[in-house]
Parts: structure tokens; C-alpha cells; sequence
């Protein structure tokens, strides 16, 4: 093997590729194309959380009810949900519109019935149209209820005794009682102390430097796919060329040469590499533009990208060594490249992939490649994992040079 | 230089060369000749490595093709019967990269390259993409991408095919300048005039086999410097082939109700004895033709059909 000749048959096929301009223009293009039709359909991924809407009718109008809308509305813009005092048939009727994440009514009787322990219904209407945020306020409520009934437990008695006073049944508190009741409380609170203050069960709270990719948005979560379906057609595209040196009859040439072919099916990889490494960065400069992407991340994601989109060259190139024509080797193609984009994370994200599919496209070659793209790209690559793939993607590579400089030396010009 | 013995070469049942045997000196153009479906481009394609040979052997300066192909082949120039260049770079760079397949690099490359455009008649398109050339201007690009490494065999697959007759001047003249160089030359062709104008030495092909060799003169005495006389019409095949024997200094070729083939001398002169013993066992002749002798009529006589394209 000469790395020279190697480096010569590279530098003609940029020559020949940088004449085509065409062809270069729609492989920079379709990336661009693609990720701009996905952020417009997704919106760039970057953009405020989703909050749940809760529609509040207080019927009630007691301070325990008053206290629990305060205590979901809380933390303003930045809480957890935002909140809307509503009537019973506007809440009625906007939860009806799809207007809100989930209409909470209040029912009267509600501050009495927690004050004095009885039973008491909160009737929690959801939005059909959604999942996640009416699923949320509900488990908010639950542990509502849950910290309420503890409450009970803690200080039953002077819940009851308020609630007394509130009915009318206990007599009117006068300000003796109520001093009494305020030194009550006193007590319980310097009792629940040592429990609460310092907390008797410390927690210790670990900020992971691992951003979420999920809170980056769908489009954040397409966009190592996009890139690879690029990368996907152009190392089909760039396979074709062993059908164009064929006809022109430059390879039965090269092969009576004293050039190795492994020689010639390097240099053309080699090429590809290039290519595909300037198409890689510009879409990751993009990308990390749109996606707020710690630019130290990508001189690596641009080398597997283009590393891995190699490799996809040299699989589509000896694939189509085996076809009968160029028309058969473009139909072999377009029947691998759409099942592999389909499951390598190309066309959906594996976040939005049942879970038999995703197991299946890890393993293909461009699914493993855009796995550690993500992991490159999120800060959450591993030396080992990335080892591992690189190490399974160049056996694979090696298996393609094999096969493709065997079936050059035999076969292909007579087929 | 070249060594072939006893080459052969099959696909499946199809025995496409049986045993071919010839050798090519330094200086020295030996013609292939033959029609197409011969053997010639697969004898060809066995040389040049390209094919594995069935049996037999090939050798280039001592260099066995199959055992040691690398070696062998650095000797080798081919210049291929269909054009083998990129149509997307300019004839300097086609010759550069192919100066490169054999090693050539950096000034020597370079002052080669130019060399060899200017042998070709093309040192002033060098630069230009070869989408704007012309038929016989790539053809001259594609002899000098053969020759641009200074092999010592030279393999010429016929190289005229399709080429306007002052392009084809020019590269007979090239072929010949490389033989003088001291460059062993194997030329392939079914052109009879062009293996006669630049052949040192020939050998005959038809259906896998060489059915004759040697110098052209060799050639032109194994026809005995005898006429070939093909008559077409209607006969009685065995008793025109009996009015034929019975005539002095005659042979015949072939012989069928159509068609009748006659070696003779002097045969304008003996034409009308000829119409005169053919009318006489009731012979119909539509058409005459007579040739002088030449490589056609020798392989006219020694295949007993013309030379198919």
C-alpha cells in the first residue's frame, strides 16, 4: 500500500468531485434543507419548557382553599404551573375549547372539611388533547393530599378546635382561646423543629454537568439524524463512482497498473472523508448555533461524523460492486439507504422510537454512528464507548475494503 | 520481452483462447490479427494481468504475469481499445495521475507529462478538460497515457477503432517511433492494411487459436503469391469442385451450392477457362470477385471465410 499513491488518487477525485458542482451543491444542500424544515416544524428546539395550564374554580372561598391556589400558582412565571382563577362554566367551558391542561374545582366546604378532618372531593377535569401536564397536576394534588393528611395527623386537635370556631359549633373564640391556640401553635412548630430544621434526613444534591438533550427540543434531537442522512446519500452517491470509472473504462485501466486496488478504494474513501468532513461542519457550526452547542465539542463530533460517514462509503461502495448495472446498484441503494435511515435515527429520533426499533438501529452501522454523535455532542461520551464503536465501525470498514478489492479484481469488469 | 506458452483460457464451457504461443521482442511490433470474438482482447486481457490465464503462462521481461503481477506489470504500457480517461480533468492531469500509477513524481513527472502532450500533438490543449476534445484527440491522449511511464512492452488493443484516417496516420507513426525507442509492441487489430503498414511479425487468430505466424513475407509464401478468386451463384458444390481439380495450378478453398473459393495463379488471365469448366457443369455465376494476395486472402484461405468484423 503506498500512502502516496493513496493521497494522489484522493486529490483527483476532489478534482473531479469540485467540478461537479451540482452534486456538491445538493449534498451541502439537503442537510440545510432538511434541518430548516425541521425547525420549522418543530420549532428550534431551544425555546421555553412546556407548563401545565390549570383552570382553579374556588368555591370555596375559604383561606385553606385560597392557600392551596396560592401554593400551585407559586414561583410566578418560573412555578409550576400557571394558574387561572376561573367561574365554574368559563372553567367548564374553556377546558371544553382544549384551553388549559386541567380545570381543578374546589368544592365548598373544603377548608372546613380539611380543618376538621372529614372527607372532602376535589374534582379534577383533563385535557383529552394532552398527556404529560394533566398527568402532572394530578400527581401534584396526590402529594397534596398526602402532606394534608399528615397534617391532620401532626395536629388533629387544633385543626379541630379552628374548624370549631369557624363552624359556630365551639363557641366564639375569645382572646384568651385564641392566645391559647397561638402558643398551641408555637409549640408544634418548635416541635416539628429538630425534624425540619436542620432536616433530619439530609439530602445531598449532585448537579450532573450533563445537559438533558431532551430539553433542547425535538429539533435538537433530529439533528445528528439529518446530518447522517446526508452523509447517507452522499456515500451512495460517491459509491456510483466505481460504476463511472468503470464505463469510462478508468478502473480496467487502474487495474492493469502495478497499483494495489486496495490503493484506488482508499483514495476514494479517502476523498469521501473529505467531503464529508467539510459538510459536517457546517451543519454542526449550524447546529450548534441553533442548539446552543459547546463549540469544544465539535471538532471531535465533526471527526466521527466524517470518520463514520467513511465508513458508509466503503459499505455502499462494495455493495454495489456486487450489482449487475449502475441502474441495479442505484436501486440496491436507495433499498438499503431508506430501511437504515428509517432505523438509524434519521427519519425519527430514537427518543421517539419504540423500543424494539431503537435495539435494532444502535446496531446499524449509521445508528451506532449518530448514538455517539448525540453522546459527543451532549458532553456525555465515553472513552470506552466511543472506543468500542470506533473499533466495531473499522472492522466493518476493513470488511468492505476486503470484499470490494476482491470483487474489483474478480468479477466486476466482466459482470 | 513477452513470453506466451500455451495460453488458455475458458469461461465455463466457452474456450475463448486455446493455446496460444508467441513472443514479442524489444523493438519489435507483433500483430495480432484476427476478426472480433477471436481471442485477441482476452489474449490481451491475460497479459496485462487482467484475467487469470486458465492454463499456460505469460511473461513479461522474465516476470511471470500471475506470480509476479506487480513486477510484471511495471513494464507494461496498455493503451485499451475503448478510451480509459477521465472525462473531468484536463489531459495534463489524466497523464499526471496515470505518470503516477508507476511511480513518476515531482519534476520528473511533470517534465514527462510534457513531454509526452507534445508527442501527441496536444502540449497546447494540455490544460483544457478532454469533455471538449475530439474523437481522435482523445485517442492520441489515450495512446500517451499508455506510454507516458517509458514501458518496455507496449500492448496496443486495437487502437485505431473508430478513428478518422489523419488521426490514424498519427498514431501508426507513434506505435512505429516506440518500437525504434527499443519498446517490445503487441498490436491488436482486424485491420489488414494497418497490420501490414506497421507489423513486424503477425499471428493469425481465429477462434481461440493462432493459424498462422511469422514475418509478412513468411505469410505471403504460405499464400504462394496466388490470387484468391470468390465466385457467388448458383452450383452443383461437387461437381463444380470437380470441374475446379481438374484445372492445373488451382486450388480450391471452399466450396458450396452459393458460394466457391479458388486459390490461383495469374487469375485475371485464367478467368475465362474458369466461367468456361464452371458453365460447362451448368454453373450460374452472379458475382466475381478477385484479390490480389494479402493478409485478407490469407485468412480467406486459411479459414476458408472473411474477415469479420
Amino acid at each position: 500500500m503506498s500512502i502516496r499513491f493513496v493521497l494522489v488518487t484522493a486529490q483527483k477525485d476532489l478534482r473531479r468531485l469540485g467540478r461537479d458542482l451540482r452534486a456538491l451543491a445538493i449534498w451541502m444542500g439537503i442537510p440545510l434543507l432538511i434541518g430548516t424544515l425541521f425547525s420549522l416544524a418543530f420549532g428550534n428546539g431551544a425555546g421555553v419548557r412546556p407548563k401545565p395550564h390549570l383552570l382553579i374554580v374556588d368555591q370555596d372561598q375559604s383561606f385553606v382553599s385560597q392557600a392551596l391556589v396560592g401554593f400551585l400558582g407559586s414561583g410566578g412565571p418560573e412555578g409550576f404551573a400557571l394558574v387561572d382563577k376561573v367561574s365554574f362554566e368559563e372553567g367548564n367551558r374553556r377546558i371544553a375549547e382544549g384551553d388549559g391542561s386541567a380545570l381543578l374545582i374546589l368544592p365548598k366546604g373544603l377548608g372546613l372539611a380539611v380543618l376538621e378532618g372529614s372527607p372532602a372531593t376535589l374534582h379534577l377535569t383533563t385535557n383529552p388533547a394532552q398527556r404529560i401536564l394533566p398527568a402532572m397536576i394530578q400527581e401534584s394534588l396526590e402529594i397534596l393530599c398526602e402532606m394534608v393528611f399528615y397534617l391532620r395527623r401532626l395536629a388533629g386537635d387544633t385543626l379541630s378546635k379552628v374548624a370549631g370556631w369557624m363552624s359556630g359549633e365551639g363557641g366564639m373564640a375569645d382572646d384568651a382561646a385564641v392566645a391559647a391556640l397561638a402558643v398551641e401553635v408555637k409549640r408544634f412548630t418548635e416541635g416539628l423543629k429538630p425534624y425540619l430544621d436542620p432536616p433530619m434526613m439530609s439530602v445531598q444534591t449532585e448537579v450532573e454537568t450533563v445537559e438533558n438533550p431532551l430539553a433542547k427540543g425535538a429539533g435538537y434531537l433530529m439533528a445528528p439524524g439529518i446530518l447522517f442522512m446526508s452523509l447517507l446519500f452522499m456515500a451512495q452517491g460517491l459509491a456510483a463512482d466505481l460504476w463511472t470509472e468503470r464505463e469510462e473504462g478508468t478502473l480496467w485501466r487502474f487495474l492493469t497498473t502495478p497499483r494495489r486496488v486496495g490503493n484506488l478504494v482508499l483514495g476514494k474513501t479517502l476523498a469521501g472523508f473529505v467531503l464529508m468532513a467539510g459538510v459536517s461542519v457546517v451543519a454542526l457550526l449550524l447546529g450548534a448555533a441553533a442548539f446552543e452547542i459547546e463549540v469544544a465539542r465539535l471538532p471531535l463530533a465533526a471527526l466521527w461524523a466524517s470518520f463514520s460517514g467513511a465508513v458508509l462509503l466503503l459499505l455502499f461502495q462494495a455493495l454495489f460492486l456486487f450489482a449487475s448495472s449502475r441502474k441495479g446498484a442505484s436501486l440496491l441503494g436507495t433499498a438499503v439507504v431508506f430501511p437504515l435511515l428509517m432505523l438509524g435515527g434519521s427519519f425519527f429520533p430514537f427518543e421517539a422510537m419504540p423500543d424494539w426499533m431503537v435495539a435494532a438501529g444502535r446496531w446499524t452501522p449509521n445508528g451506532l454512528a449518530v448514538s455517539e454523535l448525540k453522546a459527543i455532542l451532549d458532553g456525555r461520551w465515553e472513552m470506552m464507548g466511543l472506543g468500542s464503536s470506533f473499533l466495531i465501525l473499522s472492522g466493518v470498514a476493513t470488511v468492505a475494503v476486503m470484499v470490494g478489492s476482491w470483487r474489483m479484481r474478480r468479477g466486476f469488469l466482466s459482470t | 520481452m513477452l513470453q506466451v506458452r500455451r495460453l488458455v483460457k475458458k469461461y465455463g464451457d466457452l474456450v475463448a483462447v486455446a493455446g496460444v504461443s508467441f513472443q514479442v521482442e524489444a523493438g519489435r511490433i507483433y500483430g495480432l490479427l484476427g476478426p472480433n470474438g477471436a481471442g485477441k482482447s482476452t489474449t490481451i486481457g491475460c497479459v496485462s494481468g487482467l484475467m487469470p490465464p486458465t492454463s499456460g503462462s505469460v511473461a513479461i521481461l522474465g516476470h511471470d504475469v500471475v506470480s509476479q503481477g506487480t513486477s510484471a506489470k511495471k513494464e507494461l504500457g496498455i493503451v485499451p481499445q475503448e478510451i480509459a480517461l477521465y472525462e473531468d480533468l484536463s489531459a495534463r492531469e489524466n497523464l499526471g495521475y496515470w505518470a503516477a500509477a508507476y511511480g513518476l513524481r515531482g519534476s520528473k513527472l511533470r517534465e514527462r507529462v510534457g513531454e509526452v502532450l507534445g508527442l501527441v500533438g496536444l502540449l497546447d490543449r494540455g490544460d483544457e478538460p478532454i469533455g471538449r476534445f475530439s474523437g481522435g484527440m482523445k485517442r492520441r491522449l489515450n495512446f500517451a497515457c499508455g506510454i507516458v511511464h517509458r514501458p518496455k512492452l507496449l500492448l496496443l488493443d486495437e487502437p485505431t477503432v473508430g478513428v478518422d484516417p489523419q488521426s490514424r496516420f498519427r498514431l501508426l507513426e507513434l506505435v512505429q517511433e516506440q518500437a525504434r525507442q527499443g519498446v517490445g509492441v503487441l498490436y491488436t487489430t482486424h485491420y489488414m492494411e494497418e497490420a501490414e503498414r506497421v507489423c513486424h511479425e503477425l499471428g493469425i487468430i481465429d477462434r481461440g487459436k493462432i493459424i498462422a505466424a511469422g514475418t509478412l513475407d513468411e505469410l505471403r509464401a504460405m499464400l504462394g503469391e496466388r490470387d484468391l478468386l470468390r465466385l457467388s451463384g448458383r452450383f452443383q458444390a461437387e461437381t463444380a469442385a470437380e470441374a475446379i481439380r481438374g484445372l492445373e495450378d488451382t486450388e480450391l478453398v471452399q466450396c458450396s451450392d452459393e458460394l466457391l473459393t479458388i486459390a490461383l495463379k495469374d487469375g485475371s488471365q485464367r478467368l475465362p477457362l474458369i466461367f468456361a469448366s464452371l458453365d460447362a457443369v451448368g454453373a450460374k455465376i452472379r458475382e466475381t470477385t478477385l484479390k490480389r494476395p494479402s493478409l485478407e486472402s490469407l485468412f480467406i484461405k486459411l479459414t476458408g471465410e472473411e474477415l469479420r468484423e
